[in-house]
């Protein structure tokens, strides 16, 4: 997934935060970014997903990153975002932190990700782009958004 | 020559796989008219093939081109009765059209298929020579077949062969088959979302395209250029602040778009025939296979539906035809052996019926076998021996349905694996359709399905749970409940492990949402307007019925110690107040019907239904979601799979169920009769009821004016003095409430008047007596309990009472009546078992024999059965089989019984009805509650007899 290639053209990337740490996804992947609004909670649904929201008549399954990724649970904030992506037929939000800067990254700025990167999901990244300031990781969007099963606790 | 752009070859592919379609239904047609072809047919399937051939030709695909060809070469020769239509003719000509049909659906990769075989036949069949084998050509030659399809190869010609010959001809992931394994209940998930997903893109580009009339378009178009309008108006009326013309524009968006509405419902309608169409080559294929003689007709097949239910009914149709081809129509030899044609009938039929299309299968086979049914029931332990004999013949076959349930003898391929018609009723019921069967041994089945004319906008019912807000699609919903916290003691209670509701004499499991959610149950609590945690396990009262099923123990709690519950218990418990009243939905999807448990009910709404993405497929106790005015996402529930989940099972012919259901036998007799009843209270949260017509008169009163005298409360009255009694007096009950003013119910009783206090104020209600529970009744004076304006109510018996407190005046009474000592046999008869033994109770223990009948013919033979030995008859007016107008007709005609007295007894008791009853030849006319006149008229009657 990593393999570099010095001939590739920069690519441009949305960043955004989950707790302290700067990821980022291809801008061409990203359809729009919302604030989170009003949010339908399934119940019984995998604990990575968050809700149900609108968006202009089409119902739009918002994932919690935090969870997909297995960080520690943060709870949304004024500042959380809502980055809505393609997957095939089907549109999907990813709830962020907070939203960062738009940035072109050129292509031999990759590395590997390391081991300790992004809680114990690290497959979920494609790489790490170090910029002058700071490390960018770079979601690997194929792999989050697959559906994961789970098994559903049903207790009756 | 070739001129291929991807827009004639898409044209190309729609129009051919249009003519195609009907290519099957029309030749099979035309085998069954035999001899006589009818040219309009042939012309048709011979234009379809030759406007292939061409179009194949222009666009350069010389294979199709090719089949199409000697497709064509050979009905030409059919058209000119060269050829003769047998079977063997049909085979070759529908095997060559399944290939033809698939390599126009996939042109591109159309050259490099074999079609050597078609041609070799089908120019053997034109140029009358036999064919290169005998049999079909399908079996030499599929060695062949297989080196050059990159499709899985039909296999060799076996049974086994039928299931793909089944599939629609387009390629495409494989069709679900009704008869697959049974899945698991975790897996079995065809929801609403699915479909609409199905819809989306993966299926043929076929799929993608719908046909749309211009003229629909044109109105489309219009109604899009009002909508516009009307928007414009909005912007304005907005700004201009005018409320007037807001409101005045406001109808007009409603207006207009519901139009746009049903006008874009329009383009998704397709006729039946799509699906009818592939059914005639199905039937010809499995009777040939089964050697039976079988013709199917169609009907209806331009009724319109919507796409997906169109695509939703193909399976179950398919099932439902199988059946009747396998179970129903029997072998010629059978057939003629039991005198019918030995071709058998299968008619499928489509027609509309108000907001419904209605699709009938009949055929005209052997039917369906009750004793079977029951046998393979009991035999796999779905129906239990004795409730064999209680079963309906509708009962009966509604037992297929279950799951599990197949009445073949032998598992063949064709159907009857052990499941099936349980998948197509699940499957009809996610489309919101009803399946009933009707059949007649020897004579044939009858099946009919009810679908709705659409799916994508559904009317549904809007449920809260905890904070949450769901809908329940209203296909699904049978009833709304609301259970005021007094009645939860009689309507819920629990049988084995499950709690269930009591509904009509059926008993019904309960499901509690918020358990299946995983949400804390909340409820609100009245005094803060709070929601709280709600820590109840169980929401069956405590007081409830307990574990019929295995009862060794009656777990009931005398009704007197629910009366008197300490007052600081009674005073916190919440299920007593208003607000923990308990809603049920009562909601049903395939055969199950159960009760889900919610918070509260919100309104009635259309919904427009939307799929779910993938991250919730597995939640499968949703069927898809919806956007509700408010904008914000609600869930849609998906009743069937909720029950799954929780593992529900019917209740249904469990011991306990089928005593409810004779209790409801009786409780229905009962709601017949109305009794106009006095309500009082004596504390704020018990009420009692006396028959009104008791009651002489109901007085307010100032407490101050009641002396104590001699332990008794007395009052100056009218010149007189009355004496008082509270309730508390003589039975069980919370004590008086003491108030300055009070009301007091003035009764006489033995020649006294006298008076019951109680708390002000009281009503007087006519009511249906509904649901007297005597069996709960421990104290004296109280007849029975029922549930009035949702409040628990003890129905007093008056005499009891007052012979409780005060038996002296009895006593006084009888010694001072001035007729002979009680004795002689009377004759009861009394449908309400209530009455009957509330009647027959105090006229025994009056002194007096009593034979009771439940009815008038009953008491009329008991009354032959005892010639001279009846003394008096007492009769109820309505009963069944014979009234008591009726009895007292037949007593009055009979020359040994005409001296009899015969009185009325009943709960109507106005002048007109006494005069009617008088007239009627009835002796006296009483009221049943009435205890002291009934039996001072039967005294007088039976003293009156004497003195003739």
């Amino acid at each position: 997934m990593t393999t570099k290639n010095p001939d590739a053209p920069p690519l441009d990337f949305i960043t955004f935060y989950l707790q302290e740490m700067l990821c980022g996804i291809e801008l061409s992947q990203v359809e729009s970014i919302h604030k989170l609004g009003e949010i339908t909670q399934p119940y019984q649904a995998a604990d990575y997903v968050m809700g149900l929201i609108n968006l202009r008549g089409r119902i739009v399954t918002v994932l919690d990153l935090h969870r997909k990724l297995g960080f520690a649970i943060s709870a949304s904030t004024q500042e959380s975002h809502v980055i809505i992506v393609r997957d095939g037929e089907e549109i999907i939000g990813l709830l962020v932190d907070r939203i960062g800067d738009a940035i072109t990254v050129p292509v031999d700025s990759w590395e590997q990700p390391s081991v300790n990167i992004g809680g114990n999901q690290q497959n979920h990244f494609r790489g790490v782009c170090k910029m002058k300031h700071e490390l960018i990781a770079i979601l690997d969007l194929d792999e989050v958004l697959k559906p994961e099963q789970h098994s559903s606790g049903m207790t009756l | 020559m070739t001129f291929q752009n991807e827009e004639h070859v898409r044209i190309f592919v729609d129009e051919s796989l249009d003519h195609l379609m009907s290519f099957e239904k029309n030749l099979l047609a035309i085998q069954d008219q035999e001899g006589e072809i009818n040219d309009e047919l042939i012309n048709k399937i011979f234009r379809a093939a030759h406007s292939i051939k061409g179009g194949a030709g222009f666009l350069g695909f010389t294979r199709i081109k090719e089949l199409a060809h000697k497709v064509e070469n050979v009905l030409g020769g059919i058209r000119d009765r060269k050829v003769r239509v047998d079977s063997m003719v049909v085979g070759v000509l529908l095997k060559a059209v399944d290939d033809l049909g698939k390599m126009v659906s996939d042109p591109a990769n159309s050259e490099g298929k074999d079609i050597s075989i078609h041609i070799e036949a089908l120019l053997a069949i034109s140029e009358l020579r036999p064919l290169p084998e005998t049999g079909e050509p399908e079996q030499n030659t599929s060695p062949v077949r297989q080196t050059i399809q990159e499709r899985p190869a039909p296999k060799e010609k076996t049974t086994e062969q039928l299931e793909p010959v089944l599939l629609p001809p387009e390629p495409g992931p494989p069709r679900k088959q009704p008869t697959a394994p049974p899945p698991s209940p975790e897996e079995k998930k065809t929801s609403l979302a699915d479909r609409s997903r199905d819809r989306g893109g993966k299926t043929a580009g076929r799929e993608g395209s719908v046909r749309v009339h211009v003229s629909l378009l044109d109105s489309l178009m219009n109604l899009a250029g009002e909508l516009v309008l009307s928007r414009n108006q909005l912007l304005q009326a907005v700004a201009s602040n005018d409320q007037v013309r807001l409101e005045a524009v406001a109808q007009r968006v409603n207006f207009v778009t519901t139009e746009l509405q049903e006008s874009v419902m329009l383009t998704r309608m397709q006729p039946v025939g799509k699906i009818f169409q592939r059914y005639p080559r199905m039937v010809w294929e499995l009777a040939k296979n089964k050697g039976k003689e079988i013709l199917l007709t169609l009907e209806g097949e331009e009724v319109e539906l919507d796409k997906t239910i169109i695509e939703g009914i193909s399976d179950p149709l398919t099932h439902l035809i199988r059946n009747s081809i396998d179970h129903g129509i029997e072998t010629p030899a059978e057939r003629v052996a039991v005198g019918k044609d030995t071709r058998g009938r299968i008619e499928l039929k489509a027609h509309h019926e108000p907001g419904q299309v209605v699709i009938e299968i009949n055929d005209d086979g052997r039917g369906m076998d009750s004793t079977k049914i029951i046998a393979t029931a009991l035999a796999k332990g779905i129906l239990q021996e004795e409730q064999c004999k209680t079963i309906s013949d509708h009962e009966i076959l509604n037992l297929i349905f279950l799951p599990g349930f197949s009445t073949a003898e032998q598992v063949t391929e064709l159907s009857g694996r052990g499941v099936g018609m349980d998948v197509v009723k699940t499957n009809l019921d996610r489309l919101g359709g009803q399946i009933t069967i009707k059949s007649k041994p020897g004579l044939g089945t009858s099946i009919l399905i009810k679908l709705p004319l659409t799916m994508a906008i559904i009317s549904s019912q809007v449920v809260y749970c905890g904070d949450e807000r769901f809908v329940i699609p209203q296909s699904n919903l049978d009833e709304l409940l609301r259970i005021p916290a007094a009645e939860v003691k009689h309507r819920l209670e629990v049988v084995g492990k499950v709690e269930v509701l009591r509904l009509r004499g059926k008993l019904l499991p309960l499901v509690k949402l918020t358990k299946v959610l995983g949400i804390p149950p909340t409820y609100l609590e009245p005094s803060i307007e709070k929601k709280r945690r709600d820590r109840r396990i169980s929401i069956v009262d405590r007081r409830s019925r307990r574990s019929p099923i295995n009862e060794s123990i009656q777990n009931e709690v005398p009704l007197g110690e629910e009366l008197c519950p300490s007052s600081r218990r009674a005073e916190e418990d919440r299920r007593r107040s208003r607000a923990s009243t308990t809603h049920i939905a009562i909601v049903h999807s395939g055969e199950i019907q159960y009760g889900l448990v919610i918070n509260t009910f919100g309104d009635a709404e259309e919904i427009v239904v939307k799929s779910l993405g993938s991250h919730l497929e597995h939640c499968t106790i949703y069927s898809g979601a919806t956007i509700m005015g408010d904008g914000r996402v609600t869930l849609i529930l998906d009743v069937g799979n909720i029950a799954r989940k929780v593992r529900l099972n019917t209740l249904e012919n469990t011991g306990r169920a089928r005593e409810v259901a004779f209790k409801e036998e009786t409780r229905l007799k009962l709601r017949t009769e109305k009794q106009s009843l006095l309500l009082f209270r004596c504390a704020p949260d018990e009420q009692f009821a006396v028959p009104l017509n008791l009651v002489q008169r109901v007085e307010q009163i100032q407490t101050s004016a009641i002396q104590t005298a001699a332990g008794k409360k007395i009052m100056p009255y009218r010149g007189g003095s009355i004496v008082l009694f509270s309730l508390d007096d003589g039975i069980k009950v919370k004590p008086l409430e003491p108030a300055d003013e009070m009301m007091a119910i003035i009764f006489k009783i033995a020649g006294r008047e006298t008076a019951l206090l109680s708390t002000i104020p009281v009503f007087s209600a006519e009511v249906r007596l509904l649901d007297i529970d005597e069996a709960n009744v421990h104290l004296p004076a109280v007849m029975g309990s029922t549930v009035i304006a949702g409040q628990v109510t003890l129905l007093l018996n008056i005499y009891d009472l007052f012979s409780t407190l005060v038996p002296d005046w009895f006593e006084n009474e009888t010694a001072s009546l001035d007729i002979p000592a009680p004795g002689g046999t009377i004759l009861y008869a009394e449908d309400s078992n209530f009455f009957r033994n509330q009647v027959s109770s105090f006229i025994s223990s009056a002194g007096y024999q009593i034979l009771v009948a439940e009815d008038g013919s009953i008491a009329w033979d008991l009354l032959q059965k005892n010639r001279g030995k009846i003394d008096l008859v007492l009769t109820d007016i309505e009963m069944p089989n014979l009234n008591g107008f009726g009895l007292v007709e037949k007593i009055k005609a009979d020359p040994d019984f005409t001296k009899i007295p015969v009185i009325a007894l009943t709960t109507l008791a106005g002048e007109e009805d006494r005069n009617k009853g008088i007239e009627a030849g009835f002796d006296d006319y009483l009221v049943k509650l009435d205890q002291e006149k009934l039996l001072q008229g039967i005294r007088a009657m039976l003293a009156g007899k004497t003195n003739f």
